[in-house]
C-alpha cells in the first residue's frame, strides 16, 4: 500500500528563513543522492516561480493549500484549513514517509495519521527550536499544548540539532532517548573575501517577540557613548518590525542603525559586518551563527541553554550574560585586532569541521532509513522478565510498552514509556473486549511498525488488531511451556504472526515456527 | 535468610505458604524468613512479608538469601539462577488447586529438575530437607540470549525496507 521512495515534506512558506533553508537542502540532497525518490512539498502558502526555480527541475511535487481551498466558508477559515487541506491531500495520495516541522501542524499530522488509520504514514519532526519555549509563546492554544506531548510521543523520530533541545523533550515530554536523534545545523563553506566591512555588528532573523530586539536600544545606548559612529544592521522582517522601527527611531535617523529587508542570499550581507550579535535567550542552533562562522565573523551572543554546542566561548565567539558583558565584549574584539582575528580563524576551522554539509548527508539518512518504532506487549511476570532479558534488542528502538498494572511492571518498566491495559487479562472476556478497544487506539495513535510478545492473555487483542492494520507481528512462546502449548500461542500461531519457539519440546506443536535462539 | 516468592499470578499460592508456615509453627525453620506472598493471605508468623516486592528490591533480597523457595514461573527461576546463592528450591503451581489457569508449571519443573538446574519439591520433608541441603555450591549462571537478541535486532532492522 505505501508507495516506496516516497517522501512528504510539510510546512507552511518557503520563503525566508533557516527551516525554508533546511527543506531546499534536504530536498536537494535526496533528489540528488535517491534520484528513485517521488518528493512531494506540502505548504501553506504558493512559493512562486522564483522559489521553485531553485528546486531540482521537474522531481519535486508543490502542493499548495491556497491553490486548492481558497480561504472562503467558514469551516475553512484560519489555521484550522490547513488541517483539512492535508487531511485532504493523506486521504487522496498513496501512503509516505513525512517529515513536518513546527509543532502545530505536527499535532495535525499524527490526528490526520489516526483518522486515516488504514495508511502507512511514519512521521519525522523536524524541531530547530525550543518546544517549551514554542508553546509558552502561545503559538498553539492552552488545550493544545496539552495534546503536544501525545503527538510528539507519537511521532516516529525526531530529529532536534543540539542535546539542549533533546534534554528538553526527554524531560519535559517523556520521550524516550531512541525517538530523538541529535543532529547539527550545516551550512556550506564558503570563501572569506574580505570586503570592506560596513558594518560594526549585524544581527538576521525574525522580527518576533521573543528575540527581545528591543533591547537592542539598550546596547545602543552603551554603545554609541563609548563609539559615536557605531553602526549596527539589523535584517528581517516579522510582526515587530513597526515597534523596532519606533523604538529605534532615534538612532536610525543618527545613521547608527540600518534596517534592511531580508534577502536569500544572507552570507554577502553578513560579509559586512565584524561581529554577529544575538541577543534573544531563547534558540536551537541558529543558521545565521554557522554563517557567520564560516565567514570568520566571531558571533557575540547571550547565553541560552545549549548555546555552547555551537559557539565555544572566547575561543569561536563570545557567550555573555548580562547585556553589559555584550558591550564590552564587541568594544574589546572591535579594537583588539589579535583577539579578533584568532577568533575569526578559529570559526571558520570550527564550522568547517563540525557544522559541514556532512551533517546533511546525515540528516537525509535518518530520514530515509528510518528505523521500526517497537511495540513490547506483555503480561507481568516471567512474560515481563523475559522481554525484558532481551533489552540488547529492544533497546535500540524508539518503542512503547504496553502491560498491565502490576507492581513489576511498574518497577522493572519505571524508565520506559508503558501504557497499561485492562486487568485481569488471562482468560478474562470483558477485559479482553477492552483490551481490543485500547488496542485499536494505542496501535492507531502510535502506529508501530512491529508488535513483539512472550505472552499471555494481553497479547491477543493487540495481536488481532496489529494484524488489521497491517503492523507486524512476533510472538515468542514462553519458555516455560513445554507439555504443553500456551494458549496464548496457540491463537496466535492460528492468526499467522511470525512464531519463535525457544526449545526443542515446543517445536510438536508449532511445526512451522522458528528458532532463532532463547530468551534466557 | 530464606527468602520465598510466589511470583505475580494473580491466583494465591497457599500451598507453598502453608508448607512455609508449618515449618515455621513447628520451630523446623528458626532462621529469618522474607516472604512475598502475592494474593494469598496467609499469614507466616515472624517473617517479613509483602504481596509484592519492586524488582530491585527481588534482587536484593535474592542476593542476600541463603536459598530460595519460589513457584516455578520462569521469571522467577531466572532471577534466582542468576543473583541467587544456591539452586532454587521450586514448588509447581497446579490447575487442580486453582493456583493457575493451566497446568504448565508442572511439566516445567519437572523438565528443570530433569537438567540439575531446580530443586522440585512437592511436601512439607522434601522442602524441609532441600532447606536443610542447600549449600552454596551454585555455578553462576550465565544468561545468553545474544543468538535471539542478534537475530531479532537483523530481523527489526529489515522490516521496513521489506514492505
Amino acid at each position: 500500500m505505501r508507495e516506496t521512495n516516497s517522501l512528504t515534506i510539510v510546512f507552511f512558506d518557503l520563503g525566508i528563513g533557516g527551516v525554508q533553508k533546511k527543506i531546499l537542502d534536504i530536498v536537494s540532497q535526496i533528489s540528488h543522492s535517491h534520484p528513485d525518490y517521488t518528493i512531494t512539498l506540502l505548504l501553506e502558502a504558493n512559493p512562486g516561480q522564483t522559489i521553485i526555480s531553485r528546486y531540482p527541475s521537474g522531481k519535486i511535487h508543490f502542493v499548495c493549500k491556497e491553490d486548492w481551498f481558497p480561504e472562503k466558508s467558514g469551516l475553512f477559515r484560519g489555521r484550522i484549513h490547513m488541517f483539512w487541506f492535508l487531511l485532504w491531500h493523506f486521504l487522496t495520495n498513496p501512503s509516505s514517509t513525512v517529515l513536518v516541522f513546527l509543532p502545530r501542524l505536527t499535532l495535525y499530522l499524527i490526528k490526520i495519521r489516526t483518522l486515516l488509520f488504514w495508511k502507512h504514514l511514519p512521521i519525522v519532526v523536524g524541531q530547530d527550536g525550543n518546544l517549551t519555549e514554542y508553546i509558552k509563546q502561545g503559538e498553539i492554544t492552552p488545550s493544545e499544548s496539552k495534546t503536544v506531548s501525545t503527538a510528539y510521543q507519537a511521532a516516529n523520530l525526531i530529529l532536534v540539532p543540539t542535546q539542549a533541545l533533546k534534554r528538553d523533550l526527554v524531560q519535559n515530554y517523556g520521550l524516550i532517548s531512541q525517538s530523538i536523534a541529535v543532529i547539527p545545523n550545516w551550512t556550506a563553506s564558503s570563501r572569506n573575501i574580505s570586503t570592506p566591512k560596513r558594518y560594526d555588528c549585524m544581527y538576521i532573523g525574525r522580527f518576533s517577540k521573543e528575540k527581545q530586539l528591543h533591547q537592542f536600544a539598550q546596547l545602543l545606548d552603551e554603545m554609541t557613548r563609548q563609539k559615536p559612529d557605531f553602526r549596527l544592521g539589523l535584517m528581517g522582517s516579522g510582526p515587530e518590525l513597526a515597534t523596532i522601527k519606533s523604538v529605534l527611531h532615534k538612532y536610525i535617523t543618527s545613521g547608527n542603525v540600518m534596517l534592511l529587508p531580508p534577502t536569500d542570499n544572507p552570507k554577502a550581507v553578513l560579509s559586512l559586518t565584524r561581529i554577529y550579535i544575538s541577543i534573544s535567550k531563547t534558540e536551537g542552533m541558529p543558521l545565521t551563527f554557522l554563517e557567520a562562522m564560516v565567514l570568520g565573523i566571531p558571533v557575540v551572543t547571550l547565553w541560552f541553554d545549549g548555546v555552547g554546542e555551537t559557539i565555544i566561548d572566547n575561543k569561536t565567539g563570545v557567550v555573555c550574560l548580562t547585556f553589559k558583558q555584550v558591550c564590552k565584549s564587541i568594544t574589546k574584539l572591535l579594537v583588539d585586532g589579535d583577539q579578533y582575528r584568532t577568533m575569526s580563524n578559529n570559526a571558520i576551522a570550527d564550522a568547517k569541521k563540525r557544522f559541514s554539509v556532512k551533517n546533511l548527508s546525515v540528516y537525509a539518512g535518518a530520514i530515509l532509513t528510518l528505523k521500526p518504532k517497537i511495540g513490547l506487549v506483555t503480561s507481568a511476570g516471567g512474560h515481563l522478565y523475559q522481554l525484558w532479558m532481551l533489552k540488547k534488542f529492544w533497546s535500540r528502538y524508539n518503542r512503547i510498552w504496553i502491560g498491565v498494572p502490576k507492581p513489576d511492571t511498574s518497577s522493572l518498566l519505571a524508565r520506559e514509556r508503558v501504557i497499561l491495559a485492562a486487568y485481569p487479562e488471562s482468560r478474562n472476556v470483558a477485559n479482553a473486549m477492552k483490551n481490543l478497544f485500547l488496542a485499536f487506539q494505542i496501535l492507531v495513535l502510535e502506529r508501530p511498525d512491529i508488535v513483539i510478545s512472550a505472552g499471555a492473555g494481553i497479547a491477543p487483542p493487540f495481536f488481532l488488531v496489529a494484524k488489521c492494520l497491517k503492523i507486524k507481528t512476533l510472538y515468542i512462546e514462553p519458555i516455560d511451556f513445554i507439555e504443553k502449548p500456551s494458549l496464548t500461542g496457540r491463537m496466535l500461531y492460528a492468526l499467522g504472526t511470525t512464531f519463535l519457539i525457544q526449545n526443542h519440546y515446543q517445536r510438536k506443536f508449532f511445526p512451522n515456527a522458528q528458532y532463532w535462539g532463547t530468551t534466557l | 535468610m530464606i527468602f520465598v516468592t510466589t511470583g505475580t499470578h494473580y491466583l494465591p499460592f497457599d500451598r507453598l505458604l502453608h508448607l512455609i508456615r508449618s515449618l515455621v509453627l513447628s520451630q523446623k525453620i528458626t532462621e529469618k524468613c522474607v516472604i512475598q506472598s502475592g494474593s494469598s493471605s496467609v499469614i507466616i508468623p515472624n517473617a517479613y512479608q509483602k504481596d509484592y516486592f519492586t524488582f530491585n528490591e527481588m534482587v536484593g533480597y535474592m542476593k542476600k538469601a541463603r536459598c530460595i523457595v519460589c513457584h516455578a514461573g520462569p521469571g522467577t527461576i531466572y532471577q534466582a539462577l542468576m543473583y541467587g546463592n544456591s539452586t532454587p528450591i521450586v514448588m509447581a503451581r497446579q490447575l487442580r488447586f486453582k493456583e493457575h489457569v493451566s497446568n504448565h508449571q508442572v511439566p516445567y519443573a519437572r523438565f528443570l529438575k530433569q537438567n540439575k538446574i531446580i530443586q522440585e519439591i512437592g511436601n512439607e520433608i522434601e522442602l524441609l530437607r532441600e532447606l536443610q541441603n542447600s549449600l552454596s555450591n551454585k555455578r553462576r549462571f550465565i544468561l545468553n540470549n545474544t543468538q535471539l537478541t542478534n537475530n531479532l535486532s537483523s530481523y527489526a532492522d529489515t522490516i521496513l525496507t521489506n514492505q
